[in-house]
């Protein structure tokens, strides 16, 4: 989900190979909920193993990794942890949005409409304990460090970039911005050819990097004024936002008035409770409490997982395998001149 | 703008050691000479190079330029010419025009296109130790190591510059001794890097005769090369020592 200002800000097309030698801290919700909705079949059922184990997301774990080492860049996953109080009504909407897309996904199929079906499961997609097991033991499997954030995700990884433990975050999401993150790059999971929902158009997905210093000086803000902006579009803590308010507006809301309190006072906006989501994303729990090291692949370990017990193909994975330990070798041993400049 | 060259195969030794390096490189070209600065995407290697106005035949810049232009394109052209060479620019032009005139008379146009905006940093580092040698030995060496090995350790231990690599079963180890260097300032320092970058940096061993090598323990090394009105600088990020 998160805060929806597509639209606000001028992403900078990069190439991968600009991302060489970079660490990256994955929001890892967000991108296993990538891969669940994207890797499907035709019906919209999951990847399956023969017991009815969900495997998209270890396909997407392992093949999308393989990727992104053999650039060279280092991805950490970065968990939620316990969903913050303001979250809860959220929460339970979106359990209540996937239980009737399933029930749809269902109907679809019975009507033999498979371009709905495919939709429709898309929306019902579920992060279950199941999975989330699966995807911490086959990221221990490959060497590629976990993150646990003590609450959301997002804000521990932007804190991780702020800290120069990483050189960004890596999410579909904004929040990250909001939340302090220098550097935000969209779309590193689910490059590729993908197609458009309902529509018979196949689009090229390129990453994106958003520099928060770069997209707040072109809009003419602080971070606390682009939270602001947010609340009244509507984060995952107020979702919906404020009625009737869109990116456009509520840019045009805070250029005028500076911030939410002033338009409050002045009546542009009518009075609600902001303040508990503008300061938890001024000052969202997060830890030190987290280590980086990428370690060669525990080979046999991948395999013995995904080939014995999830019904994998050995050989694409032991090609897969071998990306990634030619990657982890490479991005752990070369230093940049970053850190000298 | 028009600059005047009796030697090409100077600037094409500097354009080729930086083709791995970069797609596209932005010259800056001032009154007093011209200047390029470059880092790779990965950012683990960095050029600086300047070349004075007293290094052309002729030399007319009237006001700074920035050009930016694709440097295979680049290396491939000077790869066609004599070593007389005229560089040009028709005012509000957008394109490079290179002359060159022997028997034959030729002309290329690069076009130019647009710089990426990056002011790029030098790193600021002071190095303890420094060993000023004959390029081509540094060249000899880097090669030497190359023939097994992906990787290199530079090391200053006593009164010795040493270069040395390991892979499996071979080993190789060069010594430069301090009496073999023209100026040695010593305190022992290690470090490892990739020879995949420092074999491109090699080759203007065969264009500038001395080489400073600056190096630390876990730092980036350094690699001056000048000599009368050229200069060129190549930082190199370290590599973790692994096994």
């Amino acid at each position: 989900m998160g805060v929806q200002l597509s639209g606000l800000f001028e992403p900078k097309v990069v190439e991968f190979k600009e991302l060489a030698g970079k660490r990256i801290a994955i929001d890892a919700y967000n991108a296993l909920y990538q891969f669940l909705s994207i890797i499907r079949q035709p019906t919209g059922e999951p990847l399956m193993d023969r017991d009815g184990n969900v495997t998209s997301h270890l396909s997407g774990l392992l093949y999308r990794n393989a990727n992104l080492l053999e650039y060279g860049v280092l991805p950490v996953y970065v968990f939620d942890g316990a969903p913050p109080e303001l979250k809860k009504g959220v929460v339970e909407g979106r359990v209540d949005t996937r239980l009737k897309a399933e029930e749809r996904w269902k109907e679809a199929l019975a009507r033999g409409d498979l371009e709905e079906a495919r939709i429709q499961a898309q929306a019902s997609a579920r992060l279950s304990r199941g999975i989330l097991e699966d995807a911490k033991r086959l990221l221990g499997y490959m060497g590629i460090p976990v993150v646990q954030a003590p609450s959301e995700g997002e804000a521990q990884a932007a804190y991780m970039a702020g800290e120069k433990a990483v050189w960004a975050v890596g999410s579909q999401d904004f929040d990250s911005l909001l939340f302090g993150a220098p550097r935000l790059v969209r779309n590193i999971t689910i490059t590729g050819k993908r197609k458009l929902p309902r529509k018979n158009i196949y689009v090229n997905i390129v990453p994106e990097l958003f520099d928060s210093e770069t997209v707040l000086s072109d809009l003419g803000i602080t971070r606390e004024q682009l939270i602001d902006l947010s609340i009244l579009v509507g984060t995952d803590y107020n979702p919906g936002g404020v009625e009737g308010i869109g990116p456009k507006k509520a840019y045009k809301i805070i250029r005028e008035t500076g911030g939410i309190d002033v338009a409050v006072e002045k009546g542009l906006v009518r009075g609600f409770d902001y303040e508990p989501i503008k300061a938890f994303f001024m000052n969202p729990p997060v830890t030190d409490d987290y280590e980086l090291s990428w370690k060669a692949p525990d080979e046999e370990g991948v395999v013995d997982f995904l080939c014995g017990e999830r019904d994998f193909t050995e050989s694409r994975v032991r090609k897969a395998l071998e990306k990634i330990r030619a990657g982890i070798e490479k991005g752990r041993s070369q230093f940049s001149l970053d850190g000298w400049l | 703008m028009k600059l005047k060259t009796s030697q090409t195969d100077k600037l094409r030794k500097i354009f080729e050691a930086i083709v791995n390096l970069v797609d596209e490189v932005t010259l800056k070209v001032a009154p007093e000479g011209i200047t390029i600065r470059a880092m790779d995407p990965a950012h683990v290697a960095l050029i600086d190079f300047e070349m004075k106005k007293e290094a052309f035949d002729e030399y007319k810049v009237e006001e700074p330029l920035e050009l930016t232009v694709d440097l295979k394109t680049v290396v491939n052209v000077l790869k066609r010419v004599e070593q007389d060479l005229v560089i040009k620019i028709k005012e509000g032009a957008n394109a490079l025009t290179l002359l060159s005139e022997g028997t034959m008379k030729k002309r290329f146009n690069i076009p130019l296109i647009e710089a990426s905006e990056e002011n790029l940093k030098v790193p600021s580092i002071t190095f303890e130790t420094e060993a000023e040698l004959d390029s081509a030995l540094f060249k000899n060496a880097i090669a030497d190591t190359s023939i097994i090995g992906e990787y290199v350790t530079l090391k200053v231990e006593g009164d010795a510059l040493y270069f040395t690599t390991k892979a499996e079963e071979n080993e190789v180890e060069i010594r430069v001794d301090k009496d073999s260097c023209i100026s040695f300032k010593k305190k022992d320092a290690k470090s490892h890097f990739s020879l995949e970058y420092l074999q491109d940096m090699a080759k203007i061993a065969d264009i500038i005769n001395k080489v400073k090598i600056s190096l630390g323990n876990d730092l980036p090394l350094k690699l001056d090369f000048a000599d009368d009105y050229t200069k060129i600088v190549f930082f190199l990020a370290p590599r973790v020592e692994t096994e």
